[in-house]
């Protein structure tokens, strides 16, 4: 039991090894790990929808829930955008899910994204460090909307403002941009590469990518020297 | 007549065999921590104990709601079932009940993991039903969180293990305005959650990678975010505080070579950049 | 008849919802209907999941007959498809046999994004004027304040990184979801006078 227990990792290393292989070019192996990624998600996405049709509109509707019966024929009117003469009534389902969402997104909207993010701390307060930092706070984000404003032509006042929003926005992309530069996130899978029995995977498949490196640089550098008389 | 001599191109000018270089390098610096870990000490930021303190002012017999949305990485760095433990401590101490869910846009997957996660939790003393359900993943994101923020009940009918909603205790009679803290974990930026769960006027708690964080800073200022833990440090200053160390703790001190290395290769880039523009200058 | 066929009716089946559930919102009036039309959007937005996937379907096996590039691949898609789709209904333990051994691995194994951020380091992170200079050196600052090592060779720099990060970073990300909230609410409103029309496919 514990041998099929380490074959089960070395798999799991090449799968992991056949994924990476696309870094150096695209291969089979690469295109067959993606494909079979593809169809185990679309098999698993197609369940969670399933799942959900039957326990919340198929169970109920089969009891008589009425709204849950107008929602499965409205679910069905979907289908009909396959059908030449009909195909006008599967736009019907698409608009109430789009006002719904649109709904549900902009109610949400002013309270949090706008109100809230209106409040700006005191600039006279007892910490003078604090003052400072809500007073940049500020700056940063007037000049910022201000350099989101095109409507309006960038003369001796906005032209700055804008320039300096450009800044503060420079240095917030770097925050995200920064994010980049941890690069923490493939250590989960070298745990398994150098862990017992991936390592054998590994060696194996560091061997491969060696000869093919050094093969390949054999083909780029040019012929030393090419005299024409 | 002129000789026209070519010059051989050198084996490192190649851009593929720079890349190959690059990739072989960020493997064997990564290895090299993986076979002899290096601990370096971690200084325990401010947010990271807003955070695990918010979760354990959970009121006694309270509730907490959490929205799942890692994969399997977190699951097997255990980052997350550390979380969980959290969570359940409060729930073995505190009595809290926790509901599980998962509106993660990017699939069910997320769902699995909340069943994957909840396996390997020790969970003696509690009863599931009565101190924490799963309600799985739910399709519709926003659709969902909305449901979730205007009625609890209205979520789905059955849980992840097609219990009906009415079957289990806990979530008789039920309402959202019951729930003392939600929380979540994302994989995308936050906005959807702050729309929905922001006039509910209580606490949230946020997990995400550092630029998601970033990117949040504007609710977390205004109050509408009351704690979050920063990406994989986060976690791991999360561990250091409740003793439940795991993988991700010996993953994260590759940082302190892997860091530096990228620091490095942005400073080369610009450099033989410079270099490279001075020297056509001349020319 | 022919008006069910017009844009307009499509239009007012997606304003009434939309201004139904906003007339809840902030009256509270016909809380249950409210909702249940939230359900309805879950609900459709598995449907359309369906047909989504339906379409790819049809798209790769359209390819698969015409013998197009690379549609062989299709095949290890749609026999992994069937066979786990069939396994989590009918063969559980090859199911839990499938996610453990083979969709853990993928996943793990398909984030390559890391490799590939180097490699976008080493190629394009070039500065052309002083503005990608303050991109970059926030940049370095920010991670060096999320690395050990280097806030403990220097306090200085887990200070720099926190404040770029809570203080200017919060500025411009305020000013940013602010955009984003009244950008919102002109769509609404373009959308209610039917000037936007993108749901419907065009």
């Amino acid at each position: 039991m514990e041998f099929l227990v380490g074959f089960f990792t070395l798999y799991f290393a090449a799968i992991i090894l056949m994924c990476w292989s696309v870094l150096i070019k695209s291969n089979p192996f690469s295109k067959a790990m993606s494909n079979l990624s593809l169809g185990l998600m679309l098999a698993w996405w197609l369940k969670g929808c399933i799942d959900s049709l039957i326990k919340d509109v198929l169970v109920p509707a089969s009891q008589g829930n009425v709204a849950r019966l107008t929602v499965l024929i409205l679910g069905l009117l979907m289908f009909l955008r396959f059908s030449k003469g009909l195909a006008f009534t599967s736009k019907w389902p698409l608009a109430v899910l789009a006002g719904v969402g649109t709904a549900i997104a902009t109610k949400g909207a002013i309270p949090s994204m706008v109100l809230a993010q209106l409040t700006v701390g005191s600039f006279v307060g007892p910490n003078i460090v604090d003052n400072i930092n809500n007073i940049i706070i500020w700056s940063g984000c007037v000049s910022t909307l201000v350099y989101f404003i095109f409507s309006i032509e960038r003369g001796p006042v906005l032209g700055p403002i804008s320039r300096v929003g450009q800044v503060f926005m420079m240095i917030s992309f770097g925050t995200v941009f920064g994010s980049l530069l941890t690069g923490d996130n493939v250590m989960a899978s070298l745990a398994f590469m150098f862990g017992d029995p991936g390592r054998y995977v590994a060696a194996i498949g560091a061997a491969i990518f060696v000869a093919y490196v050094v093969i390949d640089i054999r083909k780029k550098v040019a012929p030393v020297q090419k005299a024409t008389v | 007549m002129a000789q026209k001599v070519e010059k051989a191109e050198k084996w490192y000018q190649s851009a593929s065999t720079q890349e190959y270089l690059m990739y072989l390098s960020v493997i064997l610096l990564s290895g090299m921590l993986l076979i002899n870990p290096v601990t370096f000490p971690l200084d325990i930021t401010q947010p990271t104990i807003d955070f695990v303190n918010a979760i354990r002012s959970i009121p006694k017999g309270g509730l907490m709601l959490w929205d799942e949305s890692s994969f399997v990485t977190g699951y097997y760095t255990q980052n997350q079932i550390a979380l969980y433990k959290l969570f359940f401590d409060q729930a073995k101490q505190r009595g809290v009940r926790i509901i599980f869910i998962s509106c993660c846009v990017d699939g069910p997957m997320a769902g699995a993991m909340i069943n994957k996660q909840l396996e390997v939790q020790d969970t003696t003393g509690l009863k599931y039903g009565v101190n924490y359900v799963n309600l799985g993943w739910q399709p519709g994101f926003e659709l969902v969180l909305s449901a979730i923020a205007k009625d609890i009940q209205t979520v789905t009918k059955a849980d992840a293990y097609g219990t009906p909603i009415s079957d289990i205790p806990m979530m008789k009679g039920l309402r959202t305005e019951d729930i003392n803290l939600f929380a979540f974990n994302c994989g995308v930026s936050c906005d959807p959650w702050m729309r929905q769960w922001v006039p509910l006027h209580k606490p949230i708690l946020m997990t995400g990678g550092y630029s998601l964080i970033a990117q949040a800073q504007g609710y977390i200022q205004a109050g509408s975010i009351t704690a979050y833990l920063n990406g994989s440090r986060g976690y791991v200053e999360m561990e250091r505080i409740t003793g439940y160390l795991t993988m991700q703790t010996s993953l994260f001190e590759a940082s302190n070579i892997m860091g530096p290395y990228a620091i490095l290769l942005v400073i080369v880039c610009n450099v033989s950049h410079t270099l490279q523009k001075r020297k056509k200058r001349r020319e | 008849m022919s008006f069910l066929k017009e844009k307009e009716f499509a239009i007012i089946l997606f304003v009434m919802p939309l201004l139904f559930l906003l007339f809840n919102y902030y009256t509270g009036i016909s809380d249950p209907a409210a909702k249940e039309l939230v359900g309805w959007g879950s609900i459709l937005w598995n449907f359309s999941m369906l047909i989504g996937t339906y379409t790819m379907f049809k798209y790769l096996g359209t390819n698969l007959v015409q013998r197009k590039k690379d549609s062989e691949y299709s095949i290890i898609l749609f026999i992994s498809f069937f066979a786990y789709l069939a396994c989590m209904y009918a063969y559980p333990s090859g199911y839990d046999y499938i996610l453990t051994n083979l969709q853990t691995p993928l996943q793990m194994g398909l984030l390559v994004g890391t490799f590939t951020n180097y490699t976008m380091l080493f190629r394009g992170a070039r500065t052309r004027n002083w503005l990608g200079v303050l991109l970059l050196v926030s940049a370095i600052l920010y991670a060096l304040s999320m690395i050990p090592i280097a806030t403990r060779t220097w306090v200085g720099f887990s200070m720099m990184g926190t404040w770029i990060n809570v203080v200017p970073n919060a500025g411009v990300m305020r000013a940013i979801t602010i955009g984003m909230g009244v950008g919102l609410v002109a769509t609404l409103l373009r959308e209610l006078t039917g000037k936007e029309t993108h749901y419907l496919g065009g």
